[in-house]
């Protein structure tokens, strides 16, 4: 009966669902590329084309990102929604840019991974990339009547809370090596490049849930 | 129908002033485009007057007996003060302008219906109030709907903007029905009209000051309203809207921006913010008295400017 009604906000519904299907996409190319870093070392020809595909996920999602742009200027939205809308999808857009310059920075920078912090690390990537698709959750949950925000925002921010214990860990084992101070520097950015992805993914979450807390008559 | 000019004029000045209660707040948030929202304005408020502006029309035409020069006078008077404390940003409402200058014409000929007068007063000082209820009222009931409603978050975005058209509309009709009597009473007292006609000329020049001036106004004092959220801006104006539709069957004609400034208010009382200034709620009280004064003041003013004969 609505249909003809909700024709703008469908298609800013439709463009965001895509959005977040774009994120998914980076961040399932980024734990690939992850993956195969873990395994094989840095810029092996797997993971140069996974990083290629990863950096194709993130310039798709900003160009989707732009058309919603557009669009929410086209006033598709009433003008509260929309500013809201921006700044969440902006907040959002942190994270296929981080998993793009992590792996940049791990090709460019030729960083090598040591073996011993090998499972500390896959142990903060699980943690962070799980975040990340409680964040994920978090947006499609707007399109849906239910209260879920409020629940993602606290399994969020209890992983971003256990990442950073790891982050920590991480350091506190990088500076304790006796490595090449260099490398301690390399290890130590990526270690907080890591630790930042979950770090968004609750900011993303906390927006999600104020737009919904603030729409609550 | 030169006589009328007075007439039209406050109607004019009305519909410039008062559209930004109707739809002020949709249009300075772009909901609906200004030419659109003036013209959904313009066509409610000449239904409201045509279908319902008779009540008001009865209880001003009988606050104090008017022969044509009095009518005229007291048109005139009115539209001065409204356009005078205009220009000094002074708050005004014309149907207070009118009664004082009504007011003034019931002294003058020692013929003046205080019980009808005593109503109206009561009803002026009932109109805030009426607006305070009214949103107190619906927005937990409206609420009850808006968060039981299957509709997501861009859905109902979207009801809200079509629900500010719909009360925009209505407030438009409300306003029509109430002020219709501001501009032609009189005149239907002095006997120079019937009441259709009245209704028709005063809607008419409502909507003549919607469609010309009224741009500015709904752009700009709307935003006053947009920094409710969109749920409590659409409160507010059916509240304004329902506050002065209820006067309109008592009969008294009221000031739609004294009714919004209530429901704004109520809105304040439920939230436990403060959305009104003081000086806002100063400048009512303020008004219930200046208003009328000057209007009566313009009368007598007016009325000796009248009897004065150019002696060579």
């Amino acid at each position: 009966m609505f249909r003809l009604l909700f024709k703008k906000q469908k298609e800013v519904e439709n463009l965001i669902k895509e959005y977040v299907q774009s994120i998914e996409i980076a961040q399932n190319m980024f734990l690939e590329s992850m993956e195969n870093y873990l395994q094989a070392g840095a810029c092996s020809p797997t993971f140069e084309v996974l990083a290629a595909e990863t950096h194709k996920a993130e310039s798709r999602s900003d160009d989707i990102l732009e058309k919603i742009v557009g669009l929410l200027h086209e006033k598709a939205l009433v003008p509260d929604l929309r500013g809201d809308i921006l700044r969440l999808l902006e907040t959002a857009d942190e994270l296929p840019d981080q998993f793009d310059r992590i792996l940049s920075n791990i090709c460019n920078q030729k960083i090598v991974l040591p073996q011993s912090l090998n499972l500390d690390f896959r142990e903060l990537l699980t943690v962070s990339l799980e975040a990340c698709s409680f964040t994920l959750e978090s947006i499609r949950s707007l399109f849906e009547r239910g209260e879920r925000a409020a629940r993602l925002l606290f399994r969020a921010d209890q992983l971003e809370s256990q990442g950073d214990h790891i982050e920590k860990r991480i350091i506190v084992r990088i500076f304790e090596s006796d490595w090449d101070p260099l490398q301690k520097i390399l290890l130590r950015d990526l270690t907080q490049r890591m630790g930042d992805i979950a770090d968004s993914a609750v900011l993303v979450c906390r927006q999600v849930n104020l737009i919904v807390t603030k729409r609550r008559v | 129908m030169f006589y009328l000019l007075g007439g039209v004029f406050l109607g004019w000045s009305l519909g410039a002033n008062d559209a930004a209660n109707l739809f002020g707040s949709a249009v300075s948030s772009h909901m609906i485009r200004f030419w659109r929202a003036a013209l959904l304005a313009s066509l409610f408020v000449i239904l409201g007057a045509v279908l319902q502006g008779v009540h008001g029309i009865e209880t001003l035409q009988g606050l104090s007996p008017m022969d044509l020069k009095m009518a005229v006078l007291t048109s005139v008077a009115a539209a001065a003060t409204v356009t005078g404390m205009t220009l000094f940003r002074l708050p005004v409402s014309t149907s207070q302008a009118v009664v004082g200058a009504i007011v003034g014409a019931g002294i003058l000929q020692h013929q003046l219906h205080m019980q009808g007068l005593v109503k109206v007063a009561i009803c002026w000082v009932g109109t805030p109030l009426a607006g305070i209820v009214f949103s107190l009222f619906i927005y937990p009931l409206l609420g009850r709907i808006y968060n039981r409603s299957p509709y997501n978050l861009f859905q109902m975005d979207q009801l809200t903007r079509i629900g500010l058209v719909i009360a925009g509309c209505y407030s438009a009709f409300a306003l029509g029905s109430n002020n219709v009597a501001n501009v032609t009473a009189v005149f239907v007292g002095a006997g120079h009209l019937d009441v259709f006609a009245a209704t028709v000329i005063g809607g008419l020049s409502i909507a003549l000051g919607i469609l010309t001036f009224s741009r500015g106004v709904m752009e700009t004092v709307g935003k006053d309203l947009v920094a409710l959220d969109p749920y409590s801006a659409l409160v507010v104006v059916l509240s304004g809207a329902l506050a002065v539709h209820v006067y309109t069957w008592i009969g008294v004609p009221v000031s739609s921006s004294q009714a919004v400034v209530g429901a704004v208010l109520g809105i304040g009382i439920l939230k436990g913010t403060q959305t009104i200034r003081k000086k806002t709620l100063l400048s009512i009280l303020l008004a219930w008295f200046v208003t009328p004064l000057t209007g009566c003041l313009y009368f007598f003013l007016f009325y000796f400017l009248s009897h004065l004969r150019y002696v060579p």
